[in-house]
């Protein structure tokens, strides 16, 4: 089916990305890797996802593709913000020390 | 009063309106001053004139609360005895320094917090809104670090120089109120609370925190922790 074919190419441009410019821990890579190839899976193979979702008590195969994308993005989204609140860290930091360098009296400033 | 080992810190943005007006009494005391200039963009800089202040400028706004982290680590390197925590906005009471910074020196706590709640007269000058929301906080406090405050979110607080080593505040933004009595509760310091006076005016008002940013306030604290 098309739409196999769409999610499996989009679901690859997505690890290739993450591998390649937002993680560079192998466990981060090694996690979010298994479940996008779970998802792979589960598309690839609609049977096999109808007898997961039974098995899960889900109902249809797609609705369980649906949840687990949702919480591959949330887990994605929560990731991201880790990085960004590392990042401001850093920044916080450069700032402040360069800040600190640069430190004066107000009175010298007009002498 | 003098002591030339007490730091008041004072983290300003944008507060060119004020500024000169809050530092000019402080100046009395004999106490050093560090006005962390947040990034402003108004002239805050300009402001400060020939004032005998130390200043510290952010290229860039950070927050509040590492306006005040840039500030202790200067004064710590400086060696500082004794650090404050004081308003830009003109809301603190220069008068109520030497009872804040009282039971520091005194050795009687590592440090010393204000509050608007334990003297009456104090009590009903806040806005019945902003009176709700403290209290509020002051239960998310008790909840979240297990410290039973009166008044948790005044800005008006004095360390040992011991107790500033310890908190190292990492909230750049509002949140840094819960996160310091957080670390307080976290590193055992010793503390206590001394009523301060805070004035609302109309620029103190205009420039304070809108109940909205509270649940912001509330939200970057709880993911802080989480992400800890």
């Amino acid at each position: 089916m098309l739409i196999q074919a769409i999610l499996f190419i989009l679901l690859v441009i997505a690890a290739v990305i993450y591998c390649k410019y937002f993680s560079h821990h192998m466990a981060g890579r090694l996690f979010v890797l298994s479940i996008g190839l779970v998802l792979l899976v589960l598309i690839l193979f609609p049977p096999l996802a109808h007898r997961a979702a039974w098995l899960l008590g889900v109902g249809r195969g797609v609705d369980l593709i649906f949840y687990l994308a949702h919480a591959f993005l949330l887990i994605l989204i929560g990731m991201l913000y880790i990085k960004q609140k590392k990042q401001q860290l850093i920044i916080t930091e450069l700032i402040r020390q360069l800040s600190i360098g640069r430190a004066h009296r107000s009175d010298d400033a007009r002498s | 009063m003098d002591h030339n080992d007490i730091f008041i810190i004072i983290p300003a943005y944008n507060e060119a309106e004020m500024i000169q007006q809050t530092l000019k009494p402080l100046l009395e005391y004999g106490c050093r001053v560090v006005v962390v200039d947040d990034g402003s963009t108004d002239g805050t800089g300009a402001q400060l004139g020939a004032l005998p202040v130390t200043v510290i400028r952010h290229i860039v706004n950070l927050g509040q609360g590492a306006a005040l982290q840039t500030g202790m680590t200067y004064a710590l390197s400086q060696g500082a005895g004794v650090i404050v925590h004081f308003d830009a906005d003109g809301q603190h009471n220069h008068r109520d320094i030497q009872r804040l910074v009282q039971p520091v020196l005194a050795g009687q706590a590592d440090v010393a917090l204000g509050s608007r709640f334990l003297n009456k007269e104090d009590t009903r000058e806040i806005p019945l809104l902003k009176r709700f929301l403290l209290r509020l906080a002051t239960l998310f406090t008790v909840v979240v670090s297990g410290i039973r405050l009166t008044d948790t979110h005044n800005g008006f607080r004095a360390f040992s120089r011991a107790a500033a080593q310890r908190i190292d505040i990492r909230e750049n933004g509002m949140a840094h109120a819960s996160e310091i009595i957080h670390k307080i509760a976290r590193a055992k310091l010793s503390y206590v609370e001394v009523p301060v006076h805070v004035l609302y005016t109309d620029y103190s008002r205009r420039k304070g925190q809108s109940v909205l940013n509270s649940v912001n306030i509330v939200c970057d604290f709880i993911i802080g922790r989480l992400l800890k």
